[in-house]
């Protein structure tokens, strides 16, 4: 997170980091680090670019803040509420005076100590200030989150983009869904802003943190109150056992031999499998909605792993990344994570904005039996959050000028 | 664990226009060639139209809707479900949105807000907090 005092140190900084950002070039040996950079609509301004007349979109220049203070319900609910409201976020995330987030992702501690020197370095050379960083890691392996599910199996796959390792049976989605100045969905132009018309994009970066102890708490008590495994909660909760077997295609047991990612919902109308209300299901509704509200998504845990108790905060932090903030995040967390767009009995359960005035509702079945949880509380609270423009390389070129 | 159960709030509304089509030669809707599409939005429980011709408002029908959530999101939806049927039926409305209404959403949203003549407080559901989903799901 990182502060621009003047627009000339902020070019100096953007000049020097610029050909360090990862580009779109396939490579055939991945590299050691690879670099982001994502700028806050306060960035672009203190760059002197004139938000009102960009063609940057309105929910990018209201940004992040605003939106979380205006939009908590009742129809229309990002989530950003009372621990989670922007006046509790950390890192100077809810001052307005983060302008850049840049992200480096590193193959090892090595690489990623030398890439934060580098930056570090080229930070105090142009007279920008660093506010804060948040360090992420695959420490647990296997792409696991601290609920214990295996993370980041369900990614779009874009025209134009190299195939996804994990195929799935989903329509290909428009490059403009992701990169702006290509057509979106239904063949709609989606063009970037003036100074930048192509190949850049938008981000929601999120800071979310896991409340590890409550959802381990919650998952012994409801197997005790509705006799029922734990490991079946866990599963339905999410819509995939743990090891990340989906639900409809194996639902009475994980299987490390079906498809992570190649299903639908078409023999699972009536949800008796994966429950309607589950986390994957209501964030990304394959044969059950529209391409239009897909997102692709950068993120991986913070914090050590799990041990009962023990204080230490853990969480996910990263990027979820599309060409319209209100069209793709908005919509999947103010309507089926949060809203009644999927269900009026329940919000997610796993990054739901659960309190005392939603519906805690979360209906399953499980061998034949209808079970209707109750009583569980909010497991993820946001830290932190910005939308970001991610510019081209030229679009780079320009605000450094 | 406690056992608070909060009531939840409504969620389903209802929507109604009256659509008033121009008069003339060739502004006759060919209802065989009027499908509101293959899909309607999932968020949507019921939608039927009136004719208004025994109000003596020939030229004029009522478009009624029960659906779920946001208002605007349920538009766009109904965009994006219909839009091919839409932008037969617009050009014969007096008045109407703009076409197509692919890339003039705003101007549908406008036109909507404008003319929808709901809801009145009378609205009734016996299962107001149900979405779609819940009902499918029972």
């Amino acid at each position: 997170m990182i502060n621009m005092p003047s627009a000339a140190a902020g070019k100096k900084f953007v000049a020097a980091v610029t050909p360090l950002i990862t580009t779109a070039t396939e490579w055939k040996v991945k590299p050691a680090q690879c670099y982001n950079i994502g700028f806050t609509a306060d960035g672009l301004s203190a760059l002197g670019i004139n938000l009102s007349t960009a063609g940057l979109v309105p929910e990018f220049v209201e940004g992040a803040i605003a939106r979380g203070v205006k939009y908590v319900k009742p129809d229309y609910d990002l989530g950003d509420t009372g621990t989670s409201a922007p006046g509790n976020w950390i890192l100077g995330l809810g001052s307005g005076g983060v302008h850049i987030i840049l992200s480096l992702f590193a193959l090892d501690p090595e690489a990623r100590d030398e890439g934060t020197t580098t930056v570090t370095s080229m930070m105090t050379d142009a007279g920008v200030k660093q506010l804060g960083f948040q360090d992420a890691d695959d420490t647990l392996g296997d792409s696991r989150v601290h609920f214990g599910y295996h993370d980041s199996l369900s990614q779009p796959n874009i025209d134009g983009a190299p195939p996804r390792n994990t195929q799935d049976n989903q329509p290909i989605v428009s490059t403009g869904e992701f990169v702006l100045g290509y057509n979106a969905e239904n063949s709609v132009p989606r063009p970037g802003p003036s100074f930048d018309p192509a190949n850049g994009t938008y981000s929601a970066f999120r800071i979310l943190k896991q409340d590890v102890d409550a959802f381990y708490e919650y998952l012994a008590e409801a197997a005790a109150d509705y006799d029922l495994p734990q490991e079946v909660i866990q599963a339905k909760l999410c819509g995939r056992w743990a090891d990340g077997t989906p639900l409809v295609l194996s639902p009475d047991t994980p299987d490390p031999d079906v498809s992570r990612n190649n299903f639908d919902y078409s023999n699972d109308k009536p949800a008796r499998s994966c429950p309607i209300a589950s986390h994957i299901r209501r964030s990304q509704r394959r044969n059950e909605d529209t391409q239009q509200h897909r997102l692709l998504r950068r993120a991986a845990p913070y914090g050590p792993p799990y041990v009962p108790k023990d204080g230490i905060e853990r969480g996910l932090t990263g990027h979820f990344i599309c060409t319209s903030l209100q069209q793709q995040y908005e919509f999947i967390i103010s309507q089926w994570d949060n809203g009644s767009g999927v269900t009026g009995q329940s919000r997610d359960p796993l990054i739901g904005a659960i309190d005392d005035t939603t519906p805690p509702d979360f209906l399953l079945y499980w061998k034949g039996e209808k079970k209707r949880l109750k009583n569980f509380g909010r497991f993820t609270t946001t830290r932190g959050g910005a939308y970001c423009y991610l510019p081209s390389i030229s679009g780079l070129q320009t605000l450094s000028a | 664990m406690s056992t608070v159960i909060p009531t939840p709030p409504p969620i389903q509304h209802p929507l109604s226009l009256v659509l008033k089509l121009k008069t003339g030669k060739g502004s006759e809707v060919n209802t065989d060639e009027i499908n509101l599409g293959p899909s309607l939005p999932d968020i949507l429980h019921f939608a039927w139209v009136i004719s208004l011709a025994p109000l003596g408002l020939p030229t004029s029908i009522l478009l009624s809707t029960v659906y779920d959530g946001d208002f605007d999101v349920y538009l766009d939806k109904f965009i994006d479900s219909s839009h091919e049927a839409f932008d037969k039926i617009f050009p014969l409305i007096e008045d109407g949105p703009k076409t197509p209404v692919l890339e003039n959403r705003q101007s549908f949203h406008d036109y909507v807000r404008k003319n929808n003549i709901g809801p009145l407080p009378t609205f009734f559901s016996a299962y107001p907090t149900m979405a779609v989903a819940d009902i499918l799901n029972c």
